[in-house]
C-alpha cells in the first residue's frame, strides 16, 4: 500500500486512527473523544473514509511514559468506538499524520488511490474480530507423568544401584531424554489444538511463547464462530493438564 | 557538560554476579554434554565415568551454593532466559520464520 506521506516541519496535520467502510447514515463526527480530547471525525469518499482527528503537523511525543500511555489508550480507544459504528475498521498504528497545507485533500486522493488495498482489507475482516489464545501447560507435570513409561522407570531403578558419579551422569541423560520427550509431545499438543482452534478461525498469527505457555496465538474470528471457539477451547480444558486465557475481542490488528 | 549515572552498587554487584555464573553455568552444560558424549562412546572406562560424574556432580553443588549465598538464582535464570531468547531471535531470523520459541 502506498506510504501516506510523514510530517516535518510546521503544516496542518490529520491525524489517523483507521480506515473504515462509509455510508452516508453513519455520523461525520464521534465526539471529542480523540487524544487529548480532540473531535473525532470522518473524510469520506466513495464509501470508505479515514477515522480522524485535526492536528499540528508533528508527531505525538514525550519523555512522560504516563502521557504516551494515555495517548495510545486513547488510540485504541477511539478504533474500539468506530468499530461499533461503522460495518468494519481497519486499525492504523499509533502516530500516523497526514501532513500538508490541505491534509483533508491528502486524506481523499489516499482513500481514492488505495480504495481497492482498503476494500480488499475490509472485506478480508469484516464481521470478525481479533480474539488472543494462550494455553499454558506445567512441563514439570508432564515429565512426571512421562517417567511412569516403562523405559524411564528402567532406567531409574539402574540409576539407583550406581555409584554416585556414574549415577549423576546417567541421571543427566535421563533427564535430557525425559525433556527431548516433552518437547516432541508439546510439538503434538500444539498442532493438535491448532487444528482444534483453526476450524473456527478465518486466520491465525502465531505469537512468541513465553515461559510457561504451550501456545500464544491471535486469531481473526468470524463473529458467529465465536461461541463454537469457546466451546472447543472447553474441551482443551477439560484435559486438566492445560490451563487457556482466551481474550478479546479486539479490532483485528494483527491481521491489517 | 557532566552526565551523573546512578549507580546502586548492590544492584550492580547482584547483576555482574548473576551474569558471571549464568556464564559459569552455560560452561558446565558444555561440560556435561561431552560427558555424555563421551560416556555414550564406550571410550572411557568405568572409572572414568565415575570420576567425571563426581566432578560435575562437585560443580553442581558449588554453584548452587554460590547462587544461594549470593541470592542470585533469580538474576541468572533472568540472563540465561535473555540469552535464550537472544539465541532463539537470531536462530528464526537465519532460517526466516517467525517459530514457537
Amino acid at each position: 500500500m502506498q506510504e501516506l506521506e510523514t510530517i516535518k516541519d510546521t503544516e496542518k496535520g490529520l491525524y489517523v486512527y483507521c480506515a473504515a467502510e462509509y455510508n452516508d447514515t453513519a455520523p461525520y463526527t464521534l465526539g471529542n473523544i480523540g487524544i487529548e480530547n480532540n473531535e473525532v471525525f470522518v473524510i469520506a469518499s466513495n464509501g470508505i473514509c479515514l477515522v480522524v482527528h485535526a492536528c499540528d503537523a508533528k508527531p505525538y511525543a514525550s519523555k512522560n511514559e504516563n502521557e504516551v500511555k494515555g495517548w495510545v489508550k486513547a488510540h485504541h480507544d477511539v478504533i474500539d468506538a468506530a468499530s461499533k459504528i461503522f460495518p468494519a475498521v481497519v486499525p492504523f498504528s499509533f502516530d500516523v499524520i497526514i501532513k500538508g497545507s490541505d491534509p483533508a485533500g491528502v486524506a481523499v486522493n489516499w482513500l481514492e488511490s488505495e480504495r481497492d488495498k482498503i476494500l480488499e482489507k475490509i472485506e478480508r475482516i469484516k464481521g470478525r474480530e481479533e480474539y488472543i489464545i494462550q494455553i499454558f501447560w506445567e512441563k514439570a507435570i508432564t515429565k512426571r507423568h512421562l517417567m511412569a513409561k516403562e523405559k524411564f522407570q528402567v532406567l531409574d531403578k539402574e540409576i539407583k544401584n550406581m555409584s554416585e558419579g556414574t549415577a549423576y551422569l546417567h541421571k543427566q541423560k535421563l533427564e535430557k531424554a525425559l525433556e527431548k520427550e516433552a518437547e516432541k509431545l508439546a510439538e503434538e499438543y500444539f498442532q493438535f489444538f491448532y487444528s482444534k482452534i483453526k476450524k473456527h478461525s478465518d486466520d491465525i498469527k502465531v505469537e512468541k511463547v513465553e515461559d510457561t505457555m504451550l501456545m500464544n496465538i491471535s486469531c481473526l474470528v468470524n463473529k458467529e464462530n465465536v461461541r463454537n471457539l469457546g466451546a472447543e477451547l472447553e474441551t482443551i480444558l477439560d484435559m486438566n493438564e492445560f490451563s487457556v486465557r482466551f481474550v478479546g475481542p479486539f479490532p483485528p490488528y494483527s491481521f491489517v | 557538560m557532566t552526565t551523573r549515572i546512578d549507580i546502586n552498587n548492590g544492584n550492580t554487584k547482584q547483576s555482574l554476579l548473576g551474569l558471571v555464573i549464568a556464564l559459569v553455568e552455560i560452561i558446565r552444560d558444555a561440560l556435561r554434554l561431552q560427558a555424555l558424549r563421551r560416556m555414550d562412546s564406550g571410550k572411557l572406562s568405568a572409572e572414568e565415568v565415575e570420576k567425571l560424574g563426581l566432578a560435575l556432580g562437585e560443580l553442581d553443588s558449588a554453584i548452587e551454593k554460590m547462587k544461594d549465598e549470593q541470592g542470585v538464582t533469580e538474576a541468572v535464570q533472568h540472563v540465561r532466559s535473555s540469552l535464550d531468547e537472544l539465541a532463539n531471535n537470531m536462530v528464526n531470523q537465519v532460517v526466516g520464520r517467525n517459530a514457537r520459541t
